[in-house]
């Protein structure tokens, strides 16, 4: 199976404070990779590097065969990587459906059937359409977030903490929407500290103090004693 | 006659002219709602008060000047397109201030931009001032531009003139513009979502510095419009720091009463202002002593205003809970 | 700066040697002392700019105290140095004798009196206006008290202006100038004191973080307050020095274009110096005096230059560009100012080793981090 995304020996930091030290993993078309890893182990770095919201200090990221370490993030976006950040962050101050139109910014002719997708997804957000983003519930606004990262129809979305303050079942609902998303066409590559999505997942990685220690698919991951065992150290 | 008597009878007997103060009102609101726009535009797309869009609006004004009276080497132009030359001089300006001063400092704290815009002011007054130009001066009369007569009709032997009415057209124009690009463009919207979140509009593939500097621009071209029409006689001034040192201060006190955030509101704050010192300024002396004062109380009048609006409600008119 | 270097803090890297060494350490600013003192009296307009530099110090500590003590910026500091002078002058009233030393005397309390009551009022408001919008209603304030006021014709010599000579024991510029030194070092002593003291800590607690600060106890209202009302005070006493340096009180130095270019002034000396350090408004202070178009050291340089000429027309523009120039590069680049340069000096007159790297990162700027409210 093609690679869609390989990383190579990333390195990244914080002013000059170095996070990243020299991750390398690959991510195959069409397939959902999970990240696990503690507070402070990089994993939000690495997505963020990835999408180009970071620079890169060494290594190399690349996108379906193309060099993107380097771009600014709008022409990360642009190639298909799309980014659904930590923390949610939507646009307090404007509808749902305007967040959701703004996440088509580089690929307009999508927007309409990217938008209907996304209700299809999360027929929540169709209802609340109108409302200002900033009001909406926790969990709506995450779903807020996955959407409008869909918008831009990307062929690999990175999802960073999604389960983050959301209750066991509303998380639950997110990660089979992330499966469905990805059984519909998308690669993932999802970070996570609840193992409760593990199911959903065709490889995963742990990251530790900036590196990747595990990095399993198939019979590996059925073996979660191995994986526990990296992930707690 | 338009006169209106208050208290007649009693010590405290005020007589008021209606009419001039109401069109001198009207005139010096356009004139503060012009200025206004920039300044609700700036703050909608940064969250900073610019104190340097009146000297992009003088710096236009005297590139008008400049190219209008042909001085030194620069050839004589016609008035419009000095005028254009002006409006992009204004342009430029405020897109070099975005580069060098707004983006590098784009993750500090707010005070510290309105800091640096302060210093950019300043900077640009001493630059004006180091310009070869009579200092003196105005721009033409629009009248005289236009080939028509000063004045557009007279209510009660009181002319309205050209300059005020091509002033509130403008002001009108610029303000319907301006709130229909916010509201209904792209971009218009992308600048939102860079004020509300400049890390989500990344990740959304907007280019942040790509918006920012169509906000400066814009801002530019607006300043640039308010200076050419603020520097037309009779009030009309080229003296660098003229615009900064008055009219800028009353326009901000506009922008707040009419809400930071509102567009229409500039209007609607510059209008308000405008005529709240044009009647503070009339005949009435409502505080003894202050009268004899050439423009104490209507300054006194803006700063009640600015007050009672920031402590009653500080989002303005029409301004939005934020 | 404080000499108290008796014990040495348990911190790694803070070494602070015995008091001997401090004192011997500043003995080496003797001769800059001496030469401050000095240079003066060899020449009236020395000491006239010197005395002009001693009242820009004023109201850059003035400036110093509202941030370093309240996080915010003044914009219209014009207005307390001017009713400072008003006040002076008016009180005094020497019509064309000089001033009678008692009175003089009642004269700079009875300014530094008013500015501080003015400033009061302001910060009365600030209590319940917040960061950006605190800062135009000072750059409102500022403009809209001076034009008010400051040109009633009882206040303003029916707009001749109101005279103020000095009394005879300070007739000579020289002498003046070691008055207004001394007020100077006043200030700066009391801003010592203030820090080091209850308030003074409260103030800062405040700047932090103002919940934290509640919490503790610290009574928000009134801090602010005082904060206000000693840089009013201080520019007041400033406006005072500077209505008999000039031995007139004219509100066309305090208002329109004049006035709103004197606050920027302000704004350049606080800024430049590094918000909230003492030492680098002191240097931004002298060195905005030095170039102003007051002083001749501009002038003499561009004649050396051949651009005399130029220069004696345009003076008032040059000293804008200069002092925008310096604020621009200072905010944008090297945000702790004239302050931060000083850093390494300051601590080596404490009597820590000299070293260009600050282990503890220091007082820097007010208005960063926990500072202003925006």
């Amino acid at each position: 199976m093609t690679q869609l995304l390989e990383v190579e020996d990333l390195r990244a930091g914080y002013g000059s404070v170095p996070v990243l030290q020299g991750v390398t993993f690959s991510v195959a078309e069409g397939e959902t990779a999970v990240m696990f890893g503690l507070n402070g182990a990089g994993k939000s770095t690495t997505v963020n590097t990835i999408a180009g919201l970071l620079k890169t200090w060494g290594g190399k990221v690349t996108f379906d065969g193309e060099v993107i370490s380097g771009l600014p993030a709008s022409e990360i976006v642009k190639r298909g990587v799309s980014l659904c950040p930590e923390g949610r962050r939507v646009f307090p101050q404007l509808s749902v459906r305007t967040n959701l139109e703004l996440g088509a910014w580089t690929n307009r002719s999508v927007q309409a059937e990217q938008l209907e997708r996304v209700f299809g997804y999360f027929p929540r957000l169709e209802e609340r359409s109108a409302q200002m983003a900033g009001t909406l519930s926790g969990g709506e606004q995450q779903m807020l977030a996955i959407g409008r990262a869909l918008m831009s129809k990307p062929r690999l979305l990175l999802i960073d903490e999604a389960s983050l303050g959301l209750s066991p079942k509303l998380t639950q609902t997110v990660f089979q929407v992330v499966d469905q998303i990805n059984d519909d066409g998308t690669t993932v590559v999802i970070v996570e500290q609840n193992v409760g999505v593990l199911p959903y997942a065709d490889q995963a990685l742990v990251m530790q103090k900036g590196t990747i220690t595990f990095d399993g698919r198939g019979e590996a991951l059925a073996k979660t004693g191995d994986l526990r065992a990296a992930y707690l150290g | 006659m338009h006169e209106l008597v208050l208290a007649g009878g009693t010590p405290f007997s005020v007589q008021l002219n209606l009419l001039t103060p109401l069109f001198d009102g009207i005139a010096n609101g356009a004139a503060y709602g012009l200025l206004g726009l920039g300044l609700v535009l700036l703050y909608k797309s940064n969250g900073i008060f610019n104190f340097a869009q009146g000297e992009f609006a003088m710096i236009a004004a005297i590139v008008t000047y400049v190219f209008d009276s042909g001085t030194g080497v620069l050839p004589n132009l016609p008035f419009f397109v000095a005028a254009l030359l002006g409006v992009v001089a204004g342009v430029l300006v405020a897109l070099i201030t975005e580069r060098l001063v707004i983006r590098p400092m784009f993750n500090r704290a707010k005070v510290i931009l309105v800091v640096g815009t302060v210093g950019v002011a300043l900077l640009l007054i001493g630059v004006e001032g180091l310009l070869p130009y009579p200092k003196t001066e105005q721009l033409p009369d629009i009248g005289t531009v236009l080939g028509v007569r000063p004045y557009v009709a007279k209510v009660d032997q009181i002319p309205i003139a050209d300059q005020d009415v091509a002033k509130i057209v403008m002001l009108v124009v610029l303000a319907i513009a301006a709130y229909v690009f916010f509201r209904y463009t792209r971009t218009g919207t992308a600048i939102l979502a860079v004020s509300q979140d400049s890390t989500a509009a990344r990740v959304v593939g907007i280019s942040v510095e790509r918006i920012s500097a169509i906000s400066w621009g814009i801002a530019g071209l607006l300043g640039g419009v308010a200076g050419i029409l603020l520097a037309v006689p009779p009030q009309g001034t080229l003296t660098p720091g003229a615009f900064t040192g008055s009219t800028l201060i009353v326009a901000f006190a506009a922008a707040v009463l009419g809400g930071m955030t509102s567009l229409p509101g500039a209007f609607v704050g510059g209008m308000g202002l405008g005529l709240i010192e044009a009647f503070a300024n009339a005949d009435a002396a409502f505080v003894p002593g202050l009268r004899s004062v050439a423009n104490g109380q209507a300054e006194l009048a803006v700063f009640v205003v600015l007050i009672l609006v920031l402590l009653v409600r500080p989002r303005g008119l029409l301004g939005q809970e934020s | 700066m404080t000499a108290d270097a008796s014990v040495s803090s348990a911190l790694p890297g803070r070494r602070r040697l015995a008091s001997r060494t401090v004192a011997t350490r500043a003995l080496a600013a003797l001769p800059l002392l001496a030469l401050v003192l000095w240079l003066p009296s060899t020449n009236d307009t020395y000491g006239h700019v010197a005395t002009y530099a001693a009242i820009f110090i004023m109201v850059g500590l003035s400036m110093n105290v509202l941030t370093g003590y309240t996080g915010q910026i003044s914009l219209g500091h014009q207005a307390f140095v001017g009713l400072g002078a008003l006040t002076a002058a008016n009180v005094v009233k020497t019509g064309i004798v000089p001033a009678d030393p008692f009175m003089f005397g009642v004269g700079m309390v009875c300014a530094s009196a008013a500015s501080g009551v003015a400033a009061l009022l302001l910060g009365a408001v600030a209590l319940r206006i917040r960061g950006l919008y605190l800062a135009l209603v000072t750059l409102v304030f500022g403009s809209v008290f001076a034009d008010a006021i400051f040109t009633l014709p009882s206040l303003n010599g029916s707009d001749a202006g109101v005279s103020a000579y000095r009394p005879n024991s300070l007739a000579s510029d020289y002498r003046y100038f070691l008055f207004a030194l001394l007020l100077a070092a006043g200030c700066l002593y009391i801003d010592q004191r203030v820090r080091g003291s209850k308030v003074g800590r409260g103030l800062i607690a405040l700047r932090e973080n103002e919940l934290v600060a509640q919490a503790y106890g610290v009574s928000v209202l009134r801090y602010k307050l005082i904060g206000f009302t000693i840089s009013g005070a201080m520019a007041g006493l400033a406006g005072g020095v500077a209505a008999f340096w000039s031995q007139e009180f004219s509100d066309k130095n305090f208002t329109d274009v004049a006035g709103f270019n004197l606050a920027l002034t302000f704004v350049v000396i606080a800024v430049v110096g590094g918000l909230g350090s003492r030492g680098g408004v002191v240097l931004a202070a002298i060195f905005f005096a030095l170039t102003s178009p007051i002083s001749p050291l501009l002038q003499s340089l561009a004649n050396a230059m051949h651009w005399g000429t130029y220069y004696g027309n345009n003076k008032f523009y040059v000293s804008n560009v200069i002092g925008a120039v310096l604020l621009l590069q200072t905010v944008i680049l090297n945000p702790g100012g004239l302050g931060q340069v000083l850093r390494p000096f300051s601590r080596w007159f404490a009597g820590h080793p000299f070293s260009l790297h600050d282990p503890d990162g220091g007082d820097t700027t007010a208005m960063e981090g926990g500072g202003v409210r925006a």
